[in-house]
């Protein structure tokens, strides 16, 4: 669904290094800060504020529940 | 960007003079700077709704990225499939992803252009190839940039600051839509005065349309040899640095 050579170059816009992302089931994941970014109609939303957060499950600005 | 303008940008961008003029000129400088390459991983930053994407197709593997959704499903419809919604100010690439990435009439959207154009800096790999354009002069501010939510015009001398400052060499420096200065400044003043601000991308009869795009190719021609000292718009070409 995402395109293979997209997801070579793809990496966290929340980590300065900019590490990889992973694809994990529907979302990107960084294996760094443990942020997952979504992705819909096969378009990832590599959007910081948009991240859904590993200990929240929630998205980072609205707190609300994301998952 | 409002959400009616991407529409009306969808409608217009295959054929209207505008974008068919920007199109061939980045063609033709990437033509010189690569030839006929076709290998290159080409980042295609505020694609709007993609037709410049599609274009540059011919140079390689293209990824578009915007920061508006409806900006990317415009893009999909077109068959594109390396898009992504990213902020260029935080471009989410890997350093050194790119052998070219293309800004068309995007840093002035942004509150932060230095933090863009150090993020285009940093996604180049060394030897690597920045196309920017932005709209020039400060004085041509009119309902059209309010209505496209700029935050400033520039002059060429700003974009050599805002390019330099990232740590890229400035490769080509001029302004461009040159021979339609006159024009475009008499329909800003105009604008001015206009209640409703709105993009002056609005229709023109079919012949005209070609008129100016026959006008802006000849244009291009010149630009892609020498710079001209005044125009519409300022594009910039710049290289990241090989190591020593």
């Amino acid at each position: 669904m995402i395109d293979t050579k997209l997801l070579e170059i793809l990496a966290c816009p929340a980590c300065d290094s900019r590490p990889p992302v992973t694809l994990d089931g529907d979302t990107l994941a960084c294996a760094e800060c443990g942020r997952r970014y979504p992705i819909r109609d096969g378009i990832p939303i590599m959007l910081v504020d948009e991240a859904i957060l590993p200990d929240q499950g929630g998205h980072e600005t609205s707190g609300s529940s994301g998952t | 960007m409002e959400t009616a303008e991407y529409d009306r940008m969808y409608e217009q961008e295959d054929t209207y003079w505008w974008f068919v003029g920007r199109r061939h000129l980045i063609l033709g400088l990437m033509n010189d700077r690569f030839g006929a390459r076709s290998d290159l991983r080409v980042l295609d930053v505020g694609c709007g709704t993609g037709a410049m994407s599609s274009a540059l197709r011919r140079f390689g593997t293209v990824t578009s990225a915007d920061l508006s959704d409806r900006a990317l499903g415009y893009s999909a419809r077109r068959g594109l499939t390396g898009l992504c919604a990213s902020d260029a100010t935080r471009l989410p690439f890997r350093t050194g992803a790119f052998d070219a990435i293309v800004a068309l009439d995007l840093l002035e959207h942004i509150p932060d252009d230095a933090a863009a154009a150090s993020e285009f800096a940093r996604a180049l790999q060394p030897g690597g190839q920045l196309f920017v354009t932005v709209p020039a002069y400060q004085s041509l501010w009119s309902g059209h940039d309010q209505a496209l939510m700029h935050q400033r015009r520039y002059t060429a001398r700003q974009v050599r600051r805002l390019i330099e400052g990232s740590g890229l060499e400035i490769v080509r420096l001029s302004y461009a839509m040159t021979l339609l200065f006159p024009i475009v400044w008499l329909v800003r003043m105009r604008e001015r005065r206009m209640a409703v601000p709105q993009a002056s991308v609005r229709p023109v009869a079919p012949p005209l349309n070609r008129a100016l795009i026959g006008l802006l190719h000849a244009e291009n021609a010149l630009v892609r040899r020498c710079s001209l000292p005044f125009g519409v718009t300022v594009l910039c070409v710049a290289q990241k640095p090989r190591p020593e």
